[in-house]
């Protein structure tokens, strides 16, 4: 009984690094990681100045993110919080609804619970999944989310991109070529003419700090739990092994 | 002490405290050779109280109306202290408590607990795990999330499949033409009081109609048959400290992998918590593929499973009375099964065979209930449907003609 309860959780063990192991081998995935608070600060700063626009955060309150960001209130104040905003506040965009309708056709989804909805990973990909199209709305397109209302907001920095196909013969019946094509995987995204303000590498960081701030806010109590989760953990194991040995005393003299 | 001995005398006086300890605790007698397969009804019981405690606490702060309960819930999990510590014990606590009881029936399966004398025991555990199934159900709705929406959507256009009342019977139980704030709200009464209540008086008379009868054994030996000269059973042991020290173990034991869920895995992979719920419910908008959760997922395949009619019904409602009759039939088994023993220990090898076939098939159901309904998934579904009740049906048969081994007299 004792032997076999130890292997239930030497393997359990055993198999949770292990699977952790594997998924740090994937190199193309997003691996959030919300105990980096640099980066959360730096995806929260990112995301004030470029998604609050349209996006809200409704779920979420800037005293709650200031605080576990540990941003100090006072800077948090003066340069992060808008003007019409206090800081017990949600977090909510400046465009009402019916501009939204009127401006894009689709109010902007909410962001708290996105990273959750989809992934980290989708976030990360899809905000580098721009490029030009002509055909659309706003001039550009995504790989990831085709015909997507969205304009590229961060293209000054990124530089403009553009789909680069082996074949492009027109799909038959098909009004969104490019994007079809690139969902039939035989288009690629290469730079475009003009010119980002930041090296590739500077941007996918710049996408990885957004993608990972909206994961943490996606589930804000993570840290939290993890660490009461270990001491609760420890505490039911103690408390486990002392009601093992009192049931083993009591038990004694049964055969 | 002397105080505490003079209130509990005052107490004894005007009604029996000490009698009813000893008849429920310190003179209940077990049998001794109770395995590990027997904690599973303790800790159904303590994931029950679990449900009540942190559903308390939940409604404190839930707002049953259809513009605010998805906000409410987020609320609960962000703005709420402890509230996310709350909502995942009372959702890891749901599927644990499935699992828990899957485990319990099967150990009721294994060693013929349903069987005489306790039938009144099984009759009111299925009875129980029927209105958990209702109760987890109506729960589901009220975070009104895209799949809970659609999931009692789905569910209660069961009704509308009966000929006839069908559609009458089903803006009955909805309260309009559509799963509305209205549904939401009778839903969120019956499951913080109507089912709750009910529950508790089940599990008063499941657990009283066992105390009555005693506890079953691997063995399925009769205890009470060899007693000392003062009545007491020579195999069994006193039930207080001998399997209340086991239980607190199991709980122990139990509580550290629940810790684990609740505290590091709390949505399980998307199986406790599916990500299609966190896009709040939209009438409007159909999601492609509407799923069950998991641990209704083997009667939804059954469901699923019938993609015929006979006698000119509507192919849904006979899947519907097919359904119905799968969670049925498991209340008629203490009258299929004819075996003269009762522990699989002793039965013949038909018994053991339909009782693997019967699980197999059970598990894998709730395997195509989660898959995207296929050509594959359907053939599977209906041969698993076959498998499910061939186990009950042909029981009065194979349980009656098999070679069984002798059981010892003693455990």
């Amino acid at each position: 009984m004792k032997s076999a309860w130890l292997k239930i959780i030497v393997f359990s063990l055993l198999f949770w690094s292990a699977s952790r192991a594997l998924s740090a081998d994937n190199i193309d995935k997003m691996k959030p990681d919300v105990s980096n608070l640099v980066s959360l600060q730096r995806g929260f700063a990112l995301y004030s100045n470029y998604c609050s626009g349209c996006h809200q955060l409704s779920y979420a309150r800037y005293s709650r993110v200031a605080g576990d960001l540990t941003i100090p209130k006072s800077l948090f104040e003066e340069n992060l919080l808008p003007k019409y905003a206090r800081i017990n506040d949600q977090i909510i965009s400046t465009m009402t609804k019916s501009d939204a309708k009127a401006w894009f056709g689709v109010i902007p989804p909410d962001l708290s619970l996105e990273a959750s909805r989809r992934s980290p990973d989708w976030i990360y990909r899809y905000l580098q999944g721009f490029y030009q199209d002509e055909s659309r709305p706003f001039g550009v397109n995504n790989t990831l989310s085709p015909n997507s209302m969205m304009p590229n907001i961060l293209a000054h920095l990124q530089g403009e991109r553009q789909l680069k196909c082996d074949d492009m013969t027109e799909l038959p019946g098909d009004k969104y070529s490019k994007s079809s094509l690139w969902s039939a995987s035989k288009c690629d995204i290469v730079a475009g003419i003009k010119k980002g303000q930041l090296t590739d590498q500077e941007f996918r960081q710049v996408t990885y700090d957004i993608a990972n701030f909206l994961t943490y806010t996606s589930d804000p109590s993570r840290s939290d739990r993890e660490s009461l989760g270990l001491k609760v953990l420890l505490f039911v194991g103690l408390f486990m092994f002392s009601a093992y040995f009192l049931k083993k005393e009591y038990w004694r003299d049964i055969t | 002490m002397i105080l505490l001995a003079r209130v509990l005398d005052w107490f004894d006086e005007r009604f029996p405290v000490k009698a009813l300890y000893a008849k429920h605790f310190t003179e209940y007698y077990v049998p001794k050779n109770l395995n590990f397969m027997y904690v599973f009804g303790v800790l159904a019981l303590f994931l029950l109280a679990n449900q009540l405690l942190t559903g308390i606490w939940l409604a404190m702060n839930y707002v049953p109306a259809p513009d605010k309960a998805f906000a409410s819930v987020q609320d609960i999990m962000r703005d709420v202290r402890f509230g996310w510590l709350i909502r995942y014990l009372h959702t890891t606590g749901a599927s644990a408590l499935f699992i828990v009881l899957y485990v319990h029936v099967l150990r009721s399966l294994l060693y013929g607990s349903y069987q005489r004398p306790r039938e009144l025991v099984w009759l009111f555990g299925m009875t129980l795990y029927f209105i958990i199934m209702i109760e987890a159900f109506l729960g589901y709705l009220l975070p009104w999330g895209q799949m809970s929406y659609w999931g009692a959507q789905v569910i209660t256009s069961i009704f509308g499949s009966i000929p006839i009342i069908g559609s009458g019977l089903q803006e009955w139980v909805r309260g309009d033409y559509f799963v509305s704030g209205v549904t939401l709200n009778r839903f969120y009464a019956l499951h913080v009081i109507a089912f709750p209540l009910l529950l508790l008086l089940l599990v008063f008379l499941h657990l009283s109609t066992l105390r009555h009868v005693g506890s079953n054994n691997p063995k399925g030996i009769d205890i009470k048959k060899y007693c000392d000269e003062r009545g007491v059973p020579l195999d069994g042991v006193p039930f207080h400290p001998y399997f209340v020290s086991k239980d607190v173990v199991a709980i122990a034991v139990f509580l550290f992998f629940f810790c684990v869920v609740v505290f590091f895995f709390p949505t399980m992979g998307g199986y406790f918590l599916e990500k299609t719920n966190l896009d709040p419910a939209n009438h409007l908008q159909t999601p492609e593929h509407i799923s069950a959760l998991w641990y209704f997922s083997p009667f939804y395949a059954i469901l699923r499973a019938v993609t015929f009619s006979i006698f000119g019904l509507d192919t849904k409602f006979v899947g519907v009375l097919v359904m119905f009759l799968a969670v049925f039939m498991p209340f008629t088994l203490p009258w299929l099964d004819r075996s003269l023993v009762k522990s699989i220990r002793y039965k013949g090898r038909l018994s053991k065979l339909f009782l693997v076939l019967f699980c197999f098939g059970f598990v894998l159901l709730g395997v195509v209930g989660t898959l995207p309904v296929s050509f594959l998934t359907t053939v599977v579904a209906q041969i698993c449907t076959v498998l499910y009740f061939a186990y009950f049906l042909l029981m009065p048969w194979y349980t009656r003609y098999e070679t069984t081994k002798i059981v010892p007299e003693r455990v």
